[in-house]
């Protein structure tokens, strides 16, 4: 993260390993963690789906288990009303009726054993044990109650009036009326999904009970007015009452209900072949009863005295109730036979949507496998040769590349044709590249071998400078050596010299006195003169020597002037193969350029001193000339000192003319002790400067050393491609 | 980049080191019969025939003078058959360097359409130096002399 991520992104503190984690993961890992994350989403899809189908399965068992219950339960609603118009008819004192009242009392009692049989364990899931009931405000409805109720209104029944008996009754159906539609509510049953066993569901609960309850009602109103040949008014209205209920209400509704439910059967889960044939004769029968009950019901309110006999009456209510149970059983018995249809296509569905998504999931994961594992393995011989390439190994490179090709990873193109590369793969495109790269830097090491002996060559011609150099500085030091030798010569000479005069001064000083003195002192100045004649050709003698020796010193000065100029030249082209070593030579150019630049100094050094020779040289011709020339007035002198003695006043004036030319000779010794001494000097510059440049040859030779290990390092870079050949 | 100097007369000169093979003294050289004055003759460099042009000569007409700083400067050129050839050129006061960079050079300011070899300039401390290119000092006429001397060893 730099100063971007800084300002803007701050990451939380586990963010970072997290990402490090993650980056570090093999890629058939990340994919795998991708797949998984992507699974979480469809397992949670399939599981609400499964959910689902359990659900509406167990609505389904819900509802066959309500049936189940019902059964019984309807039994009992069922055979209430006729046990209480028992019961009231004999607690009227109709003896007759106590055997009719008894296989009452017992379907009672067998549906109660059937209901308690069948109900053990379905309280809780129906919600019809003691606490849900509570809870709903139906306490009157437990199942246990009601039986308790009923076994001592059983055991007392005879003891009651006939209108507590009436009210125990319909107490007791009110409680079982409660159960019954309890069930029907908690089964699920009235809120059926499928729209024919919805409207059979209805018939089955709803309505056909209702019908029921007033077909009986009808029939046993009417059978008490037939028995007791009167009718009262309540009467005839309750049996009108009952009579148009069945006839504008129930009928028509179970008629529609059921039509349709058979017409909707078709369309949910399949036809039920037995629905279609069971169904319409059950309810023409049942219609047919119904019709003929209510027939005799008209006439028994139309007339005041119908002809016609209880059993009669009494059998057509009981045909009709009987035609309304069987239509109820098969109603029934068909929503029990739909339910288990359903039940059977909701397993068929489950069971096909769990295959197919398993199904998918190992698809999905075949398919993550098959591509990590096409992406794993080439990326793993691409880091091979990466590996190879970074370790230098050239060769071991192009042996994966070649058998990675001969594998049939990469569609290896001809030589050339790079163009179109989109239509090949990633992986494929990534190969290609290693391949060129590793060509590419085969190529480029053979360049770096080939500068490496072009530069090998160049240091190899250096050193040759150097060697060269370091003859001709040890040439030049001789040559300094020497000339300093000469030049502590020529200073002896002059110190001679200058002695020497100064005597010649003296016998002149003396030759002016013994001039002065008169024609006595004649001989002495004869003598004298030869010892002058002596004195000068000594020094005309020594001054030849002087000049002998300064002719050494030209040759010696034009010596080292040569060296000079050819040190200069030497670093000349010692700068010229540098330049031509590039960067390598840098450091030797600089050093070059220091060696010219003392070569430089010396020649000048010498020019000067060459100059100073010239000038001395010129100095010891005047001198010499001037030596000459009093040589020769000393030889005329003394020829004329033989004739001196008539003219001494000429003598005189000749003696006293030779100061001149010997303080000539004076000065001119003198310049030449200064020459000698700034000889001196410039020799002690021309020492200091071989010093200088046997110092910089030092240097030279250091970065004459550098310059080899650079090359040293060249070749080290060319055993990437001389690896063992593998190439070439 | 590192100048070679020169002078001719009293200008200053430059003639890039990369392209220089060798700077040696002025050696004794073989005369050639009827050549222009400006080619002094031929000298063995190594084991090769390598014919000398005296630059003051070919410039302005007066031929060098010996100094020991009077050398030969060896450069190699591409003839037009692409080999490659060497020819000497003795110049004075062959005896310095200069450390430059490509960009200090100015234009001449100067047409110098006739003479080709010379080329831009540069001022330094009131000196000015200017740039030659090697393969210019030979005009075609040169060349062709000095090749046509080559076919006929060759």
């Amino acid at each position: 993260m730099t100063e971007r991520g800084q300002g803007k992104r701050q990451f939380p503190p586990y963010g970072k390993p997290m990402r490090t984690f993650f980056s570090n993961l093999k890629i058939a890992h990340k994919l795998l963690a991708s797949s998984l994350v992507f699974l979480l989403p469809v397992v949670v899809l399939a599981l609400f789906v499964f959910a689902s189908f359990n659900r509406d399965i167990h609505t389904v068992r819900m509802e066959k288990d309500g049936l189940r219950l019902i059964r019984p339960l309807s039994v009992i609603m069922e055979s209430l009303p006729t046990h209480r118009h028992y019961a009231h008819s004999y607690l009227q004192g109709d003896p007759a009726l106590l055997e009719r009242i008894k296989p009452v009392t017992g379907r009672i009692r067998g549906a109660f054993s059937d209901f308690f049989s069948v109900s053990d364990g379905l309280e809780q899931p129906l919600r019809i044990d003691d606490a849900s009931l509570d809870a709903a405000r139906l306490e009157e409805a437990q199942p246990a109650r009601i039986y308790r109720y009923w076994e001592k209104m059983h055991a007392e029944w005879n003891t009651l009036s006939p209108r507590e008996s009436d009210a125990r009754h319909h107490a007791l159906h009110q409680a079982a009326q409660a159960l019954f539609f309890r069930i029907g509510d908690t089964s699920s049953l009235l809120l059926d999904p499928d729209s024919d066993s919805c409207h059979l569901a209805t018939v089955s609960l709803r309505e056909l009970p209702g019908c029921q309850e007033a077909a009986a009602e009808v029939m046993l109103l009417g059978m008490d007015a037939l028995t007791a040949r009167t009718l009262t008014p309540e009467t005839r209205t309750g049996i009108a009452s009952a009579a148009g209920r069945i006839e504008k209400v129930f009928l028509d509704r179970i008629r529609r209900d059921l039509e349709t439910a058979l017409r909707e059967d078709s369309r949910v889960n399949g036809e039920s072949q037995s629905l279609q044939q069971a169904l319409p004769p059950a309810f023409a029968r049942y219609e047919q009863a119904l019709v003929l009950l209510l027939d005799k019901a008209r006439l028994l309110t139309s007339v005041d005295t119908p002809a016609l006999s209880p059993e009669e009456f009494e059998t057509a209510g009981t045909s009709a109730i009987e035609a309304g149970d069987a239509l109820w059983t098969v109603a029934v018995d068909e929503l029990d036979r739909l339910l288990d249809l359903r039940a059977a296509s909701l397993n068929r569905k489950r069971a096909f949507a769990g295959s197919l998504g398993l199904l998918a999931l190992a698809l999905a994961f075949g398919m993550v496998f098959l591509v990590a594992r096409s992406i794993a393995r080439p990326l793993a011989v691409v880091s091979g040769i990466a590996d190879a390439v970074s370790g230098g190994d050239m060769a071991g490179a192009g042996e994966r590349i070649r058998a990675a090709s001969r594998a049939g990873f990469v569609a290896v193109l001809p030589d050339g044709d790079t163009r179109d590369t989109s239509r090949h793969s990633e992986v494929d495109r990534l190969f290609r590249a290693m391949a060129l790269m590793t060509g590419t830097i085969e190529s480029l090491l053979d360049q770096v071998a080939l500068t490496g002996d072009q530069v090998a060559v160049s240091a190899g011609q250096i050193s040759e400078s150097v060697r060269r150099l370091e003859e001709t500085v040890s040439q030049q030091a001789a040559s300094t050596s020497e000339v300093t030798a000469t030049s502590r010569e020529i200073s002896g000479t002059v110190n001679e010299l200058a002695r020497t005069m100064s005597r010649v001064a003296a016998l002149a000083a003396e030759t002016g006195e013994l001039a002065g003195t008169g024609v006595e002192g004649l001989e002495d100045i004869r003598s004298s003169m030869q010892e002058l004649t002596d004195s000068t050709a000594d020094i005309t003698a020594r001054l030849n020597t002087f000049r002998e020796r300064t002719d050494m010193i030209t040759e010696v000065i034009t010596a080292i002037t040569r060296v000079a100029s050819q040190t200069n030249m030497l670093s000349l082209n010692a700068t010229i193969e540098a330049e031509k070593a590039g960067e390598y030579g840098s450091g030797f150019a600089v050093v070059a350029r220091e060696i010219s630049r003392l070569a430089d100094q010396t020649a000048i050094a010498a020019l000067d001193i060459e100059e100073m020779i010239l000038e001395m040289q010129t100095a010891v011709r005047d001198g010499v000339d001037a030596v000459e020339r009093h040589a020769r007035r000393t030889r005329e002198s003394s020829e004329r000192t033989a004739r001196i003695s008539d003219d001494l006043g000429r003598v005189i004036e000749h003696a006293r003319r030779l100061g001149s030319p010997l303080e000539q000779v004076n000065q001119g010794m003198q310049m030449q002790s200064e020459s000698a001494q700034q000889i001196s000097v410039a020799m002690e510059q021309l020492t200091r400067g071989a010093r200088l440049t046997r110092d910089s040859l030092s240097d030279f030779r250091v970065a004459a050393g550098r310059l080899n290990d650079s090359v040293t390092g060249l070749r080290e870079v060319t055993r990437f491609s001389r690896g063992d050949g593998g190439r070439a | 980049m590192i100048l070679i100097l020169f002078q001719i007369g009293a200008d200053t000169f430059g003639l890039e080191a990369s392209r220089v093979t060798e700077v040696v003294p002025l050696l004794a050289s073989r005369t050639v019969p009827h050549v222009p004055g400006y080619i002094t003759g031929i000298i063995n460099y190594r084991g090769d025939v390598v014919p000398l042009v005296d630059l003051s000569m070919l410039h302005r007409g007066t031929p060098s003078q010996p100094f020991l700083s009077t050398r030969i400067i060896l450069s190699g050129y591409d003839d037009e058959i692409g080999e490659r050839r060497t020819v000497g050129l003795i110049a004075e006061r062959v005896t310095d360097t200069f450390n430059c960079r490509r960009e200090d050079f100015q234009p001449p300011g100067v047409r110098t359409d006739g003479i080709r070899y010379l080329g831009e300039v540069l001022l330094d401390h009131g000196r000015t130096i200017q740039l030659v290119s090697p393969e210019r000092i030979l005009t075609r006429e040169v060349l062709e002399i000095l090749h046509a001397g080559a076919g006929e060893q060759g």
